[in-house]
């Protein structure tokens, strides 16, 4: 029984390698096309209406050295206050809400009513209650986000194998231990996902909530549509965008690292 | 209440009775009804049953899981209101700890039992030695083949060390050849150090291979309609498979269950 262990490892790994290297061939062509395809389109239609992928560089090495491209920092911070909030509320009351029949059924149609509900509907009465400042963006972000957080959350708490449990048990883990040994780690993978998946709500509910008010990266994005400067306004989307998805893709490598053993709830559409 | 005189197992007047709703009635099913049992300290007991007769809920009662409706069981002579520390489990499906590595799962039970680390440690590289799987230590069970799944799964029990083994159909999801591999490897692991194992299965040869004394069940309500001891030689081998003796007994036991089997609509 000591023989190695899957002795074709390497050619395992070898062949993970030649799918890597295909996706990063596939993705250059896909990236190349769309590329061409936003230049020509962009010269056809002029810069009062579009901006080609050339003014949009520009453009965006305009946004880099006026320096007005660091107010997305600024905007970023607050962003992360209102996510870190999510992430802080969102993961107890999802745990309590999958843990508890009684905490789900007080909660869950408030919950459901939220998910369905324009959150956007509610930033008049959000502003009533916040003012414009910091609290309000910071709102903003947490009910964009925090949903998410507790709805995976809770799925996670309600997958876990009661079978798993009750072997717990049987070898005498007293409640505590089957929280932290048993719900905690089988929970995790969906935590994290939820973690991902709120991200990406969090820096829409950014932007909208800056829009709204007129401040920060919203301002500058309001201002450049309006004065038409689309090179700069693209290039700044285009940053946000790219912001996101390498957020996004960081969170997946946590997931993957953090829990190893729930790959298919940590790999990116394969 | 201790009694010095006591089997490792002994199961008094047990019943349990399950509500059930099933459409728009509440059934009342008596899955188990009036077992006794006694089980002799280093003795290896297999329960065989059709599918549904109460046999992994005789071993959860067993096990302190699953309280009765009625009755009581005693290991060495202590009554089983939870799972006590004579005993550990080995089940139907392996139940690993999926976000564990092997050693680790190996280790859960003397986690829980507060066993210090070091120690812990080479208690369970000893168990997963044991089972052959000393290679295997980092993986996670998604990794693992069913077969060494249940090896886990059965290192686990061992670790803790435990006076009875309380083992659930364990190979049951095994193709024949793993199935026959692990047989062996467990009658050699029981010949080592004879602990109590009580072993359900719906395999009749394999009930009779591991076994000094098979039970038969009925179903609905589950109880023992014969008690058979099984009197080959160990250690046991293909030879042991292939005796006049063995077949006989096979035949007789399919007999007893074929009955049963036939007005049961599960199988
Ligand atoms: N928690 C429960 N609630 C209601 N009925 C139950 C419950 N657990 C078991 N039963 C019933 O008790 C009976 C015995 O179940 P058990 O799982 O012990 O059977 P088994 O002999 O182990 O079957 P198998 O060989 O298929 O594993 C079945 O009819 C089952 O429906
Ligand atoms: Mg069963």
């Amino acid at each position: 029984m000591s023989a190695p262990p899957f002795p074709a490892r390497g050619r395992i790994a070898a062949g993970t390698r030649k799918t890597l290297s295909r996706k990063w061939v596939q993705r250059l062509l896909v990236w190349g096309a769309i590329i061409i395809a936003w230049e020509i389109f962009g010269r056809r239609v002029g810069p009062f209406f579009f901006a080609s992928f050339t003014q949009t560089m520009g453009g965006l090495r305009e946004l880099v050295v006026s320096g007005d491209i660091w107010v997305l920092g600024e905007s970023i911070q607050q962003m992360l206050s209102g996510y870190l909030l999510a992430a802080v509320v969102g993961i107890p009351v999802g745990l309590l809400m999958g843990a508890s029949r009684k905490f789900r059924h007080v909660l869950e149609p408030y919950v459901n009513l939220m998910f369905v509900a324009s959150m956007e509907a509610l930033l008049p009465f959000l502003i009533i209650l916040f003012g414009v400042g910091f609290q309000f963006r910071t709102m903003v972000v947490f009910l964009f986000s925090v949903l998410y957080v507790v709805l995976n959350t809770q799925a996670g708490v309600r997958n876990i194998d009661s079978q798993l449990i009750e072997t717990a048990r049987s070898f005498r883990a007293p409640a505590w231990r089957i929280f932290k040994d048993v719900m905690l780690p089988g929970t995790l993978p969906y935590i994290l996902a939820g973690l991902r998946l709120a991200l990406g709500m969090a820096l829409q509910g950014m932007i909208i909530a800056e829009l709204w008010v007129q401040t920060q990266t919203g301002a500058l994005l309001f201002g450049l549509a309006e004065f038409r400067a689309l090179d700069r306004f693209l290039a700044l989307v285009l940053v946000i965008m790219i912001l996101g998805a390498l957020a996004t893709e960081a969170l997946f490598w946590v997931q993957r690292k953090a829990a190893p053993w729930a790959r298919d709830l940590a790999t990116p559409g394969r | 209440m201790h009694r010095t005189d006591a089997g490792a197992v002994e199961i008094s007047n047990l019943s349990i009775v399950f509500s059930q709703r099933i459409g728009k009635v509440q059934q009342r099913v008596a899955a188990l009804e009036n077992i006794n049992l006694t089980i002799a300290d280093g003795a290896f007991v297999s329960i065989v049953g059709p599918s549904g007769c109460g046999k992994s809920t005789l071993l959860r009662i067993t096990g302190g899981l699953v309280a009765p409706s009625d009755g009581e069981v005693r290991l060495y002579g202590t009554q089983v209101l939870s799972p006590r520390v004579e005993s550990a489990m080995v089940f139907q499906h392996h139940n690993l700890f999926p976000w564990r590595t092997t050693l680790r799962n190996v280790e859960f039970g003397l986690e829980m039992a507060n066993v210090p680390s070091a120690e812990r440690r080479e208690r369970a590289k000893h168990y997963l030695d044991l089972v052959g799987l000393t290679s295997f230590a980092d993986y996670y069970p998604h990794q693992l083949s069913g077969g060494m799944q249940q090896r886990v799964g059965l290192a686990r029990a061992l670790a803790v060390e435990p006076k009875i083994l309380l083992m659930d159909e364990p190979f049951g999801a095994l193709d024949a050849q793993t199935r026959f591999l692990l047989q062996e490897e467990l009658s050699r692991i029981w010949v080592q150090d004879r602990k109590t194992v009580l072993f359900i299965t719906h395999d009749i040869e394999e009930a009779l291979f591991l076994a000094d004394r098979v039970l038969v069940m009925s179903s609905r309500p589950g109880r023992f309609i014969e008690d058979i001891n099984v009197p080959f030689d160990r250690p046991r081998s293909d030879h042991t498979r292939g005796l006049a003796q063995f077949g006989e007994m096979k035949e007789h036991i399919w007999q007893l269950l074929k009955p049963s089997a036939a007005g049961s609509e599960l199988i």
